[in-house]
This record gives C-alpha cells, sequence and structure tokens, in this order.
C-alpha cells in the first residue's frame, strides 16, 4: 500500500485527538515543534501493525504527561504511580491510537496488532549510549526499534526514530505533549 | 437484578478502567472478577459462572475470538451474554465475533455512555445461538430431557 503522507498525518492526528479526548479527557492545543533533545528520558509505546497495510506506530510523553494520562484514564488521582501502571496506560493509548488511525479512510481492512512495546525514548546524541550489541531494523524481524526487557540501556533512539519514520509529529494537549511517529513498510 | 460480570483484558489499566465505568453508570454488580486472557477467562467461568462477560480481542495466550468459540460450544455458558470491547474496527472480524454468539461489539476509545447503552442493549434483546451452536443446544437439550 502506498503511503499518503498527508492523509497519513491528517488522520493520525484526528485518531490521536478522537482517542485523548473520549478517553482521556484532554483536548487539543494542536500542532507543536518536535523537541530538539530529551533532557529527561520519556516514556514510549511502539506497536506493529500488519494486514492489507503493515508498520509500525509509536507515542512518547514526559513521565508527568504519562501520570496525567494515568489519572485520567483510571479516574484517580493517586500520587507516584508504578513504571508498570505507566507503560500499561501509555501502551492502550497506542493500541487504542492505532485502530482509531488505522479504521480511517472509507475502508475497515482486517489488521493485526502487536502488543505495545514499552521502552524509554531518549536523545541518543544526548548522552545515552547505544544497546551492546546495536540494535537495528534489521536483527528485529518485526521492525520494532526494541529489545528486550533486560537490557539496561535505552534503546529507542530519537534520531533513529526521525530516520526511520516518514510521519513524526509533536501535538500538545492541554500543554502536554504528545510525540508520534509513524512508518508504513 | 444484580449480575456477576467478568472482564478480560490483558491491560489491568484498562479493566480497571471498565470496572470504574460500570459503578459510575450504575450498573448493579454482586461481584466483578477479572481475567487477563482467553485462558484465565474459562478457568474463572469453570470456578464460578456469570451473567456477563466483556472481553478484549488482542489478547497472549487465548484472544477473544478463540475464548467466544470455547463459550459456544460450552452448552454450560454458550447463552452468557458477551460484550466485545476492541479497538479492532473491521467488518470481518466484527461479523466473525457476531457469528460466534456475542450480543455487542463495542470499539475502543469509547465513551461510559456507549458502554451503558451497549449493555442496556445486551439485556433488552434475547440470545441468538449461532446456527452451528444450535444444533449442539437443541442435542444437549434432548440429552437433558432424557435424563432419569
Amino acid at each position: 500500500m502506498t503511503l499518503r503522507l498527508a492523509d497519513h498525518s491528517c488522520h493520525l492526528q484526528l485518531a490521536l485527538e478522537e482517542v485523548l479526548e473520549r478517553m482521556f479527557y484532554l483536548s487539543p492545543d494542536g500542532e507543536a515543534a518536535l523537541p530538539a533533545a530529551f533532557p529527561e528520558p520519556w516514556l514510549a509505546a511502539q506497536l506493529r501493525f500488519r494486514g492489507p497495510v503493515a508498520g509500525d506506530l509509536g507515542l512518547a510523553v514526559r513521565p508527568a504527561t504519562a501520570a496525567r494520562l494515568a489519572n485520567n484514564f483510571l479516574g484517580e488521582d493517586c500520587g507516584e504511580r508504578p513504571a508498570t501502571e505507566l507503560a500499561d496506560i501509555l501502551g492502550e493509548l497506542v493500541n487504542m491510537v492505532a485502530g482509531s488511525l488505522l479504521g480511517r479512510g472509507g475502508h475497515r481492512p482486517a489488521v493485526e496488532l502487536s502488543p505495545p512495546q514499552p521502552l524509554p525514548l531518549s536523545d541518543a546524541s544526548a548522552g545515552s549510549r547505544p544497546c551492546s550489541p546495536p540494535h537495528s531494523r534489521a536483527a528485529f524481524p518485526t521492525g520494532l526499534l526494541s529489545c528486550s526487557h533486560s537490557c539496561p540501556l535505552a534503546c529507542l533512539s530519537w534520531p533513529e526514530i526521525c530516520l526511520t519514520h516518514e510521519i513524526v509529529r509533536a501535538y500538545a494537549f492541554e500543554g502536554q505533549l504528545f510525540l508520534a511517529w509513524l512508518h508504513c513498510d | 437484578m444484580a449480575y456477576r460480570v467478568l472482564i478480560v483484558d490483558d491491560s489491568p489499566g484498562m479493566r480497571k478502567m471498565i470496572r470504574r465505568i460500570l459503578t459510575l453508570t450504575g450498573f448493579d454488580t454482586t461481584s466483578c472478577r477479572e481475567a487477563g486472557d482467553g485462558l484465565e477467562a474459562l478457568e474463572q467461568l469453570a470456578q464460578e459462572p456469570a451473567d456477563l462477560l466483556l472481553t478484549d480481542i488482542n489478547m497472549p495466550r487465548m484472544n477473544g475470538e478463540e475464548l467466544l468459540r470455547r463459550i459456544a460450544a460450552d452448552p454450560l455458558h454458550r447463552r452468557l451474554p458477551v460484550l466485545v470491547i476492541s479497538t479492532d474496527r473491521s467488518d470481518e472480524r466484527l461479523g466473525r465475533m457476531l457469528a460466534l454468539g456475542a450480543r455487542g461489539y463495542l470499539t475502543k476509545p469509547f465513551s461510559p455512555e456507549a458502554l451503558a447503552q451497549a449493555l442496556e442493549e445486551i439485556f433488552a434483546k434475547p440470545a441468538a445461538i449461532p446456527p452451528e451452536f444450535a444444533e449442539k443446544d437443541r442435542i444437549f437439550a434432548g440429552k437433558a430431557e432424557n435424563r432419569p
């Protein structure tokens, strides 16, 4: 399937808006500028979709935004949450955005979604070391830029995402920044 | 009437959120149990029946479609009302889940009102047993009638 950048970009924004408004009670401010660097690790989740159209979709947020997402989604403000809970809810967000995105455009093909992979996102050029051995797309047949959970190093690198994904966008929702990236094979 | 509910989803956060919406919408439950996949759901059903099952599709070990297939093939549980709650919007999947006996299909994201309405509709209409399982149902019923 040919990737039509304009359509996918528009659908991605609409999908994110639909999910964040309906289930996380966040209203959109609009598209925002991409950050140049990451002084703190962001929380990210990415999944692979496969069907008539295949590719991967990911989202990243600051830890404070992840906490707000969890509070809004679960309807309770309970202070500090376990990292596993934040990762689970960010994964669900990506899952729902993928479902919404792939169900748009007039056709509703059957698409298989992989379980979302929660990973930290960092600016590799700003201090984090690459995994050893280095992970590459070729090393992961699913196309996920991921490593095993036992890997102690940040593996989802922002520069690599920007290089390998046709659509990389930032959107603001009530002052919270969401980074989104999409690649279709 | 109060219902025994079983929520099946591999995301603990989603299960918690659905449970919260059930409470918020005033859905009357005597118990609300949770399972992380289809296998765990079958284990829970074997221990104690449920009056309503809410299930995701895309789950590890046993997905929601296989869970529905097992439920439809089980004379003890085939009349259990099932509401599918999934991100999958494909017509193909929707058709398969309804053919397996799902009484409703709600796509994520959904509003609390949409969930409340789906539950209202489920309990307003009678169960529709898929034809291939209805035949087994008749056979089972016949055996039951012949029991001393």
